[in-house]
């Protein structure tokens, strides 16, 4: 993959590859666009559209590149452009370059996911443009890398970064990583362009893919373990939305889990921190297993704390539930990615504490045993992951979710060289090649894989095996490049899969004879019973899509392979195809050197570089391997591939959903109860005064109305008492006034008609006459108004 | 009173501002809303600035006690130090930034005496994290409780005054218990200012009847399990704003008592002598566990923000109670951290009953689409309450992480984990419902605005900024000032 030339240049000064990779951007920009639209206006091709005059976008891509260029000479002025800067202040090892290009690998995927979110609500093609370009340009600046960690880590430091600070170091087996994922990246979000045309919120995935690419390149560049675990918990998080991208309720229930399952995974790996932190004092990416042996039973709990972490997001046997619901219902592009290339961020979580933190710096030291006991677990791990997770992949129907199977078993098999590679501790270098060599070819041939099923997906909208069949003849060279990776994953000879597998049971057999363990003898029949088991369910893809009578439904308009289709297949299957021709230069320029920073023997490296891929041993080794899985496809072809396996026999219903539920009717029903008793128990304590408080209402609102009433009562009576009285009196008044007022008229009647002469007469009309008439009138007024007022009265 | 001869006014002038300003709002609060906010604003802007030059002083470590005789016999005294003025900081920006959300938030009567009560109680928390001695904070703690009620009851619905008098019970519980606890200390101690390394010499009954009477008042507003009973109902029935400067503002000075009492008045040593502070630790461990499973028990956002917020408190009250300095600036940075959390995430709920009514998470499904704006931010501050580095409340947990090792207590950190599963268990599905999966199409508006008040969406952005920027900044001005305070406790 990498030229030699570029070693004996790098002998001198490195230079910054910056300025090509910025005059590049524009180039891949038009190149991006050009494929991008082609099929959706006219079917010219770049120069039909400088007729039609629709180039402006080419002009944009461009325009764009160089204010990234000033923005970037702006922040970082000249260093950004010399990207090797001599070191001379203290605190550093003068020997490691220091370099802006680390920062830039991770900002720049987000400041694309900002441009691209901006950008998507006006112009779909620019959009596409401008995630494409970015995923190029942090794939060259990757490669741009190459001068700098030949000669030694490549390190950046933000040391303030919320108070704890981040920290980049880009070492060989980092760098390999860095340039495989975002190689693959690239070519995945470049066919996401023609694919997302079928999807609902293309800018929405874009925004996430790019987020994402900058979370997992961030896993593979940090220096120590709290920064790396601060862009997997990113990765985790962004890539939630592209699993969950077409809403239905099946990918919202696979989204949940894998999100839970992943925030878990994070609060174990927060918890090891923690207790590492406090252990030892650092959480740098080291050997340093010394400081760590002292820490007694607490490096068990961190050891597994780890494991738990990175092998949730690995898809380690209990833990990988998530992965086969998760990675079918995502979009294509975006499940090539979370199976090629994320799922990797776990294994290299696992080497980085098993394989460098927990060895010691010495390679003579007694303590490599415990290195070894901790690689022990692993392998088997990885032996029962790889066992039953290619079992199930037999059962499935669903393309995908073979696929995604196959990905946990795949993983089983780098879990298995991981332990191996511990296990054999300063003798491991078999593993170690094994294992990093499986993860080069897993990425290229199951994201190769998933972006075949995706171009099927495109026309059938089906992915049963039921709805598909022959569809060769539709689709030629998507058939032939997914029988080259078909071929690889199985190991047939001459393919990359046969190089890793080969290497990795080089491992096993070294294994058991280091140390003449008889349970590693089983899981070494293992391994070659599951690669049987490999070539059967591949066997039975292959010929379920491709070969075969074509199915009722599958009719015969679907539209032909399109160029940037048949371009990444053949891609992929050449990358395939080198990768399995040339073993051995693989070994020498890639992986040897990836070992760097790990603890090994030279003798076992100088090995590597002898070894014979094409030994008789290892040969019928993968023929008697191959051989099973022919077997095992006939016969359970026969037998419809209904395989007895108990449906109850699931991890999920057995451990998780009886122990989340658990979890949960606890902790509910527990809040629920301690709130009622507390609750009870306080208002119960109000209780007496409450009594005493109701008797005083009860009596209040008892005695009160009835005296009130009382009291009305003896009013109401008492005036009319007093009434009856003044009405009884007042007719007795009024009687009186009658006679008076008889009296006082024949009186006067008597008095006027006396001849004689009355005494009182004669004072009477002698002396006042006036005063007869006041008499009268008075008399007059008196009766009346007694009369008025008896009449008054009712 | 090293370094400085002059008596600082800034505490004292201060809070009179904030006080005069509650007043005048009463004053002229029907002529114009606006004018209300401004006054607020201006009057807080002002304390603001007359406390804020001296961070400089007290940064330096300098402490200066001030005393006005009023009030016999002990007189009114305020303390000026870092801890005191990094509180009344931060009180009182989140406070000028609550007083933009209640001037846009649509209340349905009586805004003058909300408003005026609301500036009081913001005055009444500034002076007791001011307060120099335990009376002077006595009298302030009292004014802000009883006048928070005020606000609670604003509704005036047949819950809401249920939901009151179960708060103004409490509170006067607290308050009864406080005054036996103040005299217990003047009893045995024969004063009540604060001192560092505490004034109470000896364990023994009285002591103790101290130390219960102030945690039960301290921890009842602080949430505390068993006293935190007011909290959910509270929380459901007031008006949002309310609600936030309760969680943001209130609650914390529960928090800050706890803290002065621990090393002020009974002193670490002490403490440690006849490990009282591990029941107050156990109380939080089980407000943590309690808080988080009740909030993922219940479907009330409201209900379920304030069963959470018991949970955060209970990290705060943990970080002071155990007793080693990583914790504690974990606990101290969380003060922080939390309110502006929880304010984004308080403000946010409130926009969304107050848009569209609903209160019940299983109806909010599909809102994101109706206030992306609004389910963005709340998405970010949800994270943020995971724990998820490089957000806030991760620093606060990774130093009480590192503090609950320190102490030799593992199984703290097992709770702090179990706590942060649970806070992703219940706070993401309202964030991935607002976005993803089935949409509720009968989100009908209850209010004319289509969009959000400028004042109540530019308070969410700045408590938003707040949940990010000090997690991403190269300087983390309060983390730097948390290790100040600690290194203040634990000379």
């Amino acid at each position: 993959m990498f030229s030699p030339t570029s070693v004996a240049q790098a002998a001198g000064p490195a230079r910054s590859m910056l300025p090509f990779i910025i005059v590049l951007i524009p180039a891949a920009g038009a190149i991006a666009y050009s494929f991008a639209t082609r099929h959706r206006s006219s079917p010219g091709g770049t120069l039909f559209r400088y007729r039609n005059g629709s180039t402006d976008w080419i002009g944009a891509s461009l325009t764009l590149a160089l204010v990234l260029a000033g923005i970037l000479y702006f922040l970082f002025q000249k260093e950004a452009f010399i990207s090797v800067i001599p070191l001379t202040s203290a605190g550093m090892p003068t020997s490691s370059p220091y370099s802006i290009i680390p920062l830039l690998l991770v900002m720049l995927p987000f400041v694309g996911a900002l441009a691209c979110g901006l950008i998507g609500r006006y112009s779909a093609e620019l959009r596409d443009c401008i995630a494409a370009s970015v995923t190029f340009t942090v794939f060259a600046l990757a490669v741009s890398l190459y001068p700098m960690v030949v000669q030694g880590p490549v390190v950046f430091e933000l040391p303030f970064f919320i108070g704890l600070g981040l920290f980049f170091r880009i070492d060989f087996f980092g760098f390999v990583f860095a340039t495989l994922s975002s190689l693959v990246w690239f070519f995945a979000t470049f066919y996401s362009s023609e694919y997302m045309h079928h999807e609902q919120a293309p800018t929405r995935y874009f925004v996430f893919l790019l987020l994402s690419l900058g979370g997992c390149l961030g896993v593979f560049i940090t220096a120590d373990f709290f920064s790396l675990f601060l862009f997997f918990e990113a990765m985790t998080l962004f890539s939630y939305a592209l699993v969950v991208h077409n809403h239905s309720e099946e990918a919202m229930a696979a989204g949940r889990n894998y999100l839970y399952m992943g925030i878990f995974g994070g609060l174990c790996l927060l918890g090891a921190l923690l207790l590492l932190y406090t252990g030892t004092g650092t959480l740098a990416i080291a050997p340093n297993l010394e400081a760590f042996a002292t820490l007694g039973t607490t490096r068990y709990l961190v050891a597994v704390l780890f494991f738990i972490g990175f092998g949730i997001k690995a898809g380690a046997t209990p833990l990988h539930i998530w992965l086969p619901q998760a990675h079918p219902v995502a979009p294509t592009p975006a499940s090539a990615l979370l199976s090629g290339i994320m799922i990797k961020t776990g294994a290299y979580g696992i080497i980085r504490v098993f394989n460098v933190l927990f060895t010691p710096h010495d390679g003579h030291s007694s303590l490599w045993n415990m290195t070894g006991e901790f690689g022990f677990l692993v392998i088997w791990v990885g032996m029962v992951t790889m066992l039953t997770a290619a079992f199930l992949a037999l059962t499935q129907t669903h393309a995908k979710r073979v696929l995604a199977y196959s990905s946990v078993s795949q993983m089983g098999y780098i879990l298995m060289g991981i332990g191996a590679a511990a296990y054999l501790g300063y003798e491991g270098a078999m593993g170690f090649a094994g294992l990093t060599y499986h993860i080069l070819n897993h990425a290229f041939f199951k994201a190769g894989m998933f972006l075949m099923v995706g171009a099927v997906y495109l026309r059938t909208h089906d992915l049963n095996y039921s709805k598909l069949g022959g569809l060769w003849r539709n689709f030629p060279v998507t058939a032939a490049s997914f029988l080259i990776a078909g071929a690889a994953i199985s190991g047939i000879p001459g393919f990359n899969g046969y190089a890793s597998k080969t290497l990795l049971h080089h491992a096993i057999v070294e294994a058991v004879a280091h140390h003449g363990s008889t349970s590693l003898m089983v899981a070494e029949k293992i391994f070659v019973i599951t690669g049987g088991l490999t070539f059967c369910y591949i066997i039975r893809l292959f010929s379920s899509i491709f070969l075969g009578p074509k199915s009722d439904t599958a009719g015969h308009g679907y539209s032909k392979e399109t160029w940037v289709e048949k371009g990444i297949f053949s891609a992929f299957a050449s990358l395939i195809i080198l990768g399995g021709v040339l073993p051995g230069k693989v070994v020498e320029r890639v992986i040897v050197p990836m070992s760097a920073g790990f603890m090994y023997d030279h003798h076992g490296l100088d090995h590597l570089h002898e070894l014979n891929f094409w030994g008789v041993h290892d040969l019928e080794g993968i023929g008697v391997s191959l051989g099973i899985g022919l077997v095992a496809f006939v016969i359970l072809s026969r037998m419809d591939f209904a395989i007895p396996l108990p449906k109850q026999l699931s991890v999920e219903k057995l451990l998780y959903r009886p122990v989340v539920a658990g979890f949960t009717f606890g902790f509910t029903k527990i809040g629920r109860a301690v709130e009622t008793v507390v609750e009870g128990g306080l208002v119960g304590s109000v209780g007496p005064f409450c009594g005493i408080a109701g008797a005083i209402g009860a009596f209040e609102g008892k005695v009160l109305p009835w005296t009130g009433h009382l009291i009305s009562q003896f009013a109401v009576g008492s005036r009319d008492a007093v009434y009856a009285y003044f009405i009884r009196h007042i007719e007795v008044v009024a009687d009186y006034t009658r006679q008076v007022e008889l009296a006082a008229f024949f009186t006067m009647v008597k008095v006027d008609y006396n001849a004689r002469g009355d005494y009182l007469y004669k004072k009477l009309t002698l002396m006042n006459l006036d005063l007869c008439i006041f008499i009268v009138v008075v008399t007059l007024v008196v009766v009346f108004s007694l009369r008025f007022l008896t009449l008054m009265i009712p | 009173m090293d370094g400085l001869t002059t008596v600082l006014w800034q505490p004292a002038v201060s809070i009179i501002v904030l006080l005069t300003a509650s007043l005048f709002i009463w004053v002229i609060g029907e002529k114009g809303e606006k004018a209300v906010t401004a006054i607020s604003a201006s009057a807080i802007t002002a304390a603001l600035l007359f406390l804020a030059p001296l961070s400089p002083y007290v940064l330096a470590g300098h402490v200066q006690v001030i005393r006005y005789s009023i009030l016999p016999p002990f007189g009114l005294s305020f303390r000026v130090e870092l801890l005191s003025i990094s509180l009344a900081l931060l009180f009182l920006f989140t406070g000028l930034v609550l007083t933009f959300y209640t001037g846009a938030y649509p209340l349905e009567s009586g805004k003058r005496r909300f408003r005026t009560v609301f500036l009081f109680v913001l005055a009444c928390s500034v002076g007791v994290v001011l307060a120099g001695d335990l009376l002077s904070l006595f009298l302030f703690f009292e004014a802000m409780s009883l006048s928070f009620f005020i606000l609670v009851i604003h509704n005036r619905e047949q819950e809401t005054i249920s939901a009151t008098f179960k708060f103004l019970y409490m509170t006067i519980g607290g308050s009864v218990m406080y005054f036996i606890a103040l005299a217990a200390v003047f009893n045995q101690a024969g004063e009540l200012a604060w001192r560092d390394g505490g004034i109470m010499t000896a364990g023994g009954p009285y002591t103790l009847l101290a130390f219960i009477g102030f945690v039960v008042a301290f921890g009842m507003k602080a949430g505390m399990f068993p006293l935190h009973l007011w909290m959910p109902d509270a929380y459901g029935q007031a008006p949002a704003p309310a609600v936030t400067l309760s969680s943001m503002i209130m609650l914390k000075t529960g928090a800050y008592g706890i803290l002065r009492i621990t090393h002020h008045i009974f002193g670490i040593d002490l403490l440690r002598d006849v490990s009282w502070h591990n029941y107050v630790l156990v109380l939080a461990v089980i407000s943590i566990l309690y808080g988080s499973s009740c909030a993922f028990a219940t479907r009330d956002l409201m209900r379920r923000l304030a069963y959470s917020g018991i949970a955060q408190l209970g990290y705060i009250t943990l970080g002071i109670t155990m007793l080693t300095p990583d914790a504690l600036t974990g606990g101290v940075y969380h003060i922080m951290a939390h309110a502006m959390m929880k304010g984004t995430l308080l403000l946010c709920a409130g926009a969304i009953l107050a848009k569209t009514g609903k209160r019940n998470i299983d109806d909010l499904a599909g809102i994101g689409w109706k206030m992306p704006f609004t389910m963005i931010c709340f998405s970010i501050a949800a994270l943020t309450a995971v724990g998820l580095p490089p957000m806030n409340i991760f620093i606060s947990k990774w130093h009480l992480g590192l503090g609950a090792l320190d102490a030799g207590q593992p199984l703290l950190l097992v709770v702090l984990l179990i706590s942060s599963m649970l806070n992703a268990a219940y706070y993401l599905p309202i964030a991935i419902a607002a976005f993803f999966g089935e949409r509720n199409h009968d989100l009908h508006e209850k209010l004319s605005w289509d969009r959000l008040p400028l004042g109540m969406s530019l308070s969410i952005v700045v408590l938003t900024v707040g949940c990010l920027a000090f997690g991403l900044g190269q300087i983390n001005i309060p983390l730097q000032w948390a290790r100040a305070i600690t290194a203040g406790f634990f000379y």
